[in-house]
């Protein structure tokens, strides 16, 4: 097995883990945090769409923009390719992979069979770091895995260039250039006023804020949709999922954004930052109530009108606390 | 990066008179309820939210003992507490929609749409064809209209044999966990074996 020396850490989310760790790897020393905060990485959208089960929600911005808002902040370069064939695919990057360079690759997450079988879902934009390989496989540093783990070649590249909603299509990405001396507190700025607008000021009626009302108000429909009790308990349980264990740090992403807001206030010596870490952290603690609530009447199929109503409030209720607390952070980065 | 060190870095725990001093200086422009609770009742510690679940370990972030926050690797709360209830549902589905397709009510498209949650464009899209043409392929009257071709290509996406959308392997309830089901692919992209073997006995931590 060839192998690059490669330091492989969890990290909560697999985009901001995988730029976080090629970035480390190359000689920048940056948190999973930051990489979050300057990318913009919160969000929220609630979204009907074919290409679901059910209607679904994201806490996070488009996938594939963290690396590319990093890039446009701090300056750095990307080498970034797509294929159009398998073989093309994997003959680049066991090009890279023999060169030691460490290789980011966008996959569906369905084929990383080191994963517990119950976490495994079709999502196609999952990214792992591809750290060595022999004849048969490649070994990867997941961000959701304890440790580095190998997987065939033919699963690999078929995690590659499955087709669907978002396909990878053989999508590889590395650093190629990190200028020294990088100033983060402008980046921090942008980073904070872009996540805060598109919080607060697209005139999108399913993003941002307006996205979590919509999503109150549309839960409690949820019923008029779902195949039956089991199918509803499945997707009320899922809300807990994808806020908690979906790769998020906890409460969808805002444990992350709020250590990210400590980490930009301590480094700009802004004690009214520091301030807002603290808020959306407790913001993040009533998202986990939502996750608990959720997890709970899913269970126990409690699931008639009144018990989705409830829900709709708590979530109604932070849609208040983030129209709040975003308008006044848009103030502050402007 | 790690953050320079500042006199300016507010804590989530100390004295109830720390918290007052904090409280009274550094009050943000518009003070609110959030604000004052978060001070006050900061709930996300890390001694107080580690889940003990070894299979399923993930990374949450939280507020030290120190005040600062970061990561902590912890066993996921939902896996430990609802896991049986998912399996519950899973077994439940799998019968039902067995008993469909074994009267001929749905089709092994349908089937397996269900049982590996893909949305009807995603599929659709990873297939090839409409949405409007997946839906037709639900019933077994669209679906006995597939030229084979396409069945493949719907057995790559579900990532099964081509027989596996013809036919069902299972074992008795009272050889349950005792054998052990597997496909071998083979150069013919049309044909696989089915393995049956004598499962690993389970390893115990």
């Amino acid at each position: 097995m060839k192998e690059i020396n490669f330091e492989h850490k969890m990290a909560a989310h697999c985009e901001t883990g995988t730029v976080k760790a090629l970035l480390n790897h190359s000689g920048l020393d940056i948190t999973e945090a930051m990489v979050f905060g300057i990318a913009s990485g919160i969000f929220f959208g609630y979204l009907e769409s074919a290409n679901f089960p059910l209607p679904s929600f994201i806490v996070r911005n488009k996938p594939g923009s963290i690396r590319t808002n990093i890039s446009k902040r701090l300056g750095i370069k990307f080498n970034t390719q797509k294929f159009r064939s398998a073989e093309a695919g994997e003959a680049a990057l066991d090009k890279l992979i023999n060169a030691s360079i460490p290789t980011a690759a966008q996959v569906d997450f369905y084929y990383m069979e080191y994963m517990p079988d119950w976490q495994r879902v079709h999502i196609n934009v999952h990214f792992v770091n591809v750290v060595g390989l022999n004849e048969k496989n490649y070994l990867l540093s997941d961000s959701y895995f304890p440790k580095k783990s190998e997987l065939a070649k033919t699963t690999f590249t078929k995690a590659r260039f499955v087709g669907g909603y978002m396909a990878p299509k053989g999508f590889i990405f590395y650093p190629e250039h990190i200028p020294g001396n990088i100033d983060f507190v402008p980046a921090i700025r942008k980073g904070i006023k872009k996540a805060a607008r598109d919080m607060t000021r697209l005139p999108v009626p399913f993003i941002g804020v307006k996205g979590i009302r919509k999503f109150a108000k549309k839960v409690v429909t949820w019923p008029g949709k779902a195949r039956d009790i089991d199918h509803l308990s499945h997707e009320i349980m899922k809300i807990n999922i994808l806020l908690e264990d979906q790769g998020t740090g906890g409460a969808g992403f805002r444990f992350l954004y709020a250590t990210f807001l400590q980490q930009a206030a301590q480094l700009l010596k802004d004690g009214q930052l520091e301030g807002m870490s603290k808020r959306m952290m407790a913001i993040g603690d009533d998202w986990r109530n939502i996750s608990y609530f959720a997890a709970k009447i899913g269970k126990q199929r409690d699931l008639g009108s009144e018990r989705l109503n409830e829900l709709s409030e708590m979530i109604n209720n932070m849609a208040d606390q983030e129209q709040a607390f975003f308008s006044e952070l848009y103030k502050m980065a402007k | 990066m790690k953050p320079e060190e500042s006199n300016l870095r507010l804590s989530g725990t100390g004295s109830f008179r720390e918290t007052a001093l904090k409280v009274l200086f550094r009050l943000p422009c518009k003070p609110n309820f959030e604000y004052f609770r978060s001070i006050f009742f900061p709930k996300m510690k890390e001694k107080e939210i580690r889940v003990n679940f070894k299979p399923q370990q993930l990374v949450v972030y939280v507020e030290k003992e120190d005040g600062s926050y970061g990561q902590m690797v912890t066993g996921s709360y939902l896996s430990k507490h609802y896991l049986d209830d998912f399996f519950d549902k899973i077994r439940k589905w799998d019968k039902t929609l067995k008993e469909q397709l074994k009267k001929g009510e749905i089709s092994p498209v349908y089937y397996y749409l269900i049982m590996r949650e893909f949305g009807e464009g995603d599929l659709a899209s990873r297939v090839g064809i409409s949405r409007r043409a997946l839906k037709k392929h639900f019933t077994m009257d669209g679906f006995k209209q597939m030229k084979l071709s396409l069945v493949k290509r719907y057995a790559e996406a579900f990532d099964i044999p081509v027989s596996a959308l013809f036919h069902f392997t299972v074992v008795s309830e009272k050889d349950a966990g005792k054998l052990s089901v597997s496909f071998e692919e083979s150069e013919n992209p049309y044909f696989s074996l089915s393995k049956i073997e004598l499962a690993e006995p389970e390893k115990k931590d």
